[in-house]
């Protein structure tokens, strides 16, 4: 019967367990709301660390798509610009050439080729709008390929960062970071930063040096301006 | 018919069209154009220029550099200077009269501002 025989030592053993157990009960009750709360943290709050994570990965990944575009909307527009230049520059030729040949006494007509020629001017003028839209459509060109260099420096940054391969893999992963592709892009010894102003060469027109428009501290019009020269 | 030789510096190709169209209506007829403030420089030694219009926000060497560069510089010193951008800060007016800027237009001008402040500098 001796292996039936419960030593000393065994209830000894027994007793610390259930003591054990005990206590992770007590532990557990003490736990337990924050166990809850944490619960309906993670269930309410990480869809939106999803959306988040998501945003931002939808968001890096659209921002080549919306510097191409932007490109594309600069590119556009100077060329219909140039077009309507071109027309207008013809009107005031032929507004010229009537204007030559024209009888001194015929003052309607010399009013009418003036109206004509002042529409003309009018229109030229007005074009200049193109010209301030694109330096701000290069400013905001600027500011996404900045975004997207230091976007890159980051998980860069984080991928080289002496910690272990799951904790670093998570953090880059919550940023919507596909592991496989950048691992891959790191064994090659992709310079990413390099690659990405290689990618996204900022347009013609994006060479405007100081070009910052920050908040300034206070605005003149032209008024003040003639006030101020007097 | 006017006698001034004018520099349009600027790096936007249609703002030098729409500049240069309109001082062509304005009698304006003898004009050379720059790309940003390094060209301007070398058209001024290539041409007799008596008036200067100039953006400030250029590549390479922008307007402010380019008109400090010109008051420094005996030969072109007293060359009327009108600096016309789309930059309107009370700041960067103080800084472009410090730097010699004669006037100052914020864009979009008009043709008539445009010769009004010309005709200002030319009395």
């Amino acid at each position: 019967m001796g292996s039936s025989m419960i030593k000393n030592d065994d209830y000894g053993e027994i007793i610390t367990r259930i003591k054990q157990i005990k206590s992770l009960f007590a532990f557990g009750e003490g736990i337990l709301p924050f166990l809850e709360e944490l619960f309906v943290f993670l269930r309410e709050v990480s869809p939106l660390l999803n959306d988040v994570s998501e945003s931002i990965m939808n968001t890096t990944g659209l921002m080549p798509d919306a510097a191409s575009e932007l490109d594309t909307a600069v590119a556009e527009t100077t060329d219909a610009t140039y077009q309507i230049m071109n027309r207008v520059e013809q009107i005031m030729s032929h507004v010229d050439t009537l204007e030559m040949g024209q009888n001194p006494e015929d003052m309607e007509s010399a009013m009418m080729l003036g109206e004509i020629r002042n529409d003309a001017i009018a229109i030229m003028t007005a074009l200049q709008f193109h010209d301030i839209v694109s330096q701000k459509l290069v400013h905001v060109r600027k500011v996404m390929a900045e975004i997207q260099i230091k976007m890159l420096q980051l998980f860069t940054r984080v991928y080289e960062l002496h910690i272990e391969d799951e904790i670093k893999e998570n953090i880059l992963a919550t940023f919507g970071v596909n592991i496989e592709k950048f691992h891959n892009m790191m064994e090659k010894k992709i310079n990413v930063d390099t690659r990405m102003t290689a990618d996204s060469p900022a347009p013609a027109t994006a060479t405007k040096s100081n070009k910052n428009e920050e908040t300034p501290p206070s605005a003149f019009n032209q008024n003040d301006i003639d006030d101020l020269f007097g | 018919m006017s006698d001034l030789f004018i520099l349009i510096v600027d790096d936007s190709p249609t703002m030098r069209r729409i500049i240069k169209n309109t001082l062509e209506r304005l009698g304006h007829r003898e004009s050379v154009e720059a790309g940003n403030g390094k060209e301007a420089l070398q058209q001024l030694e290539e041409h007799p220029i008596n008036f200067i219009i100039t953006d400030w926000n250029m590549p390479e060497m922008n307007g402010l550099e380019f008109v400090t560069e010109l008051r420094t510089t005996p030969e072109y010193e007293k060359i009327p200077v009108l600096m016309i951008t789309t930059r309107g800060m009370k700041d960067d007016v103080l800084q472009a009269v410090q730097a010699g800027v004669n006037n100052y237009v914020v864009k979009p001008f008009t043709p008539e501002t445009l010769e009004q402040k010309m005709n200002k500098l030319l009395a």
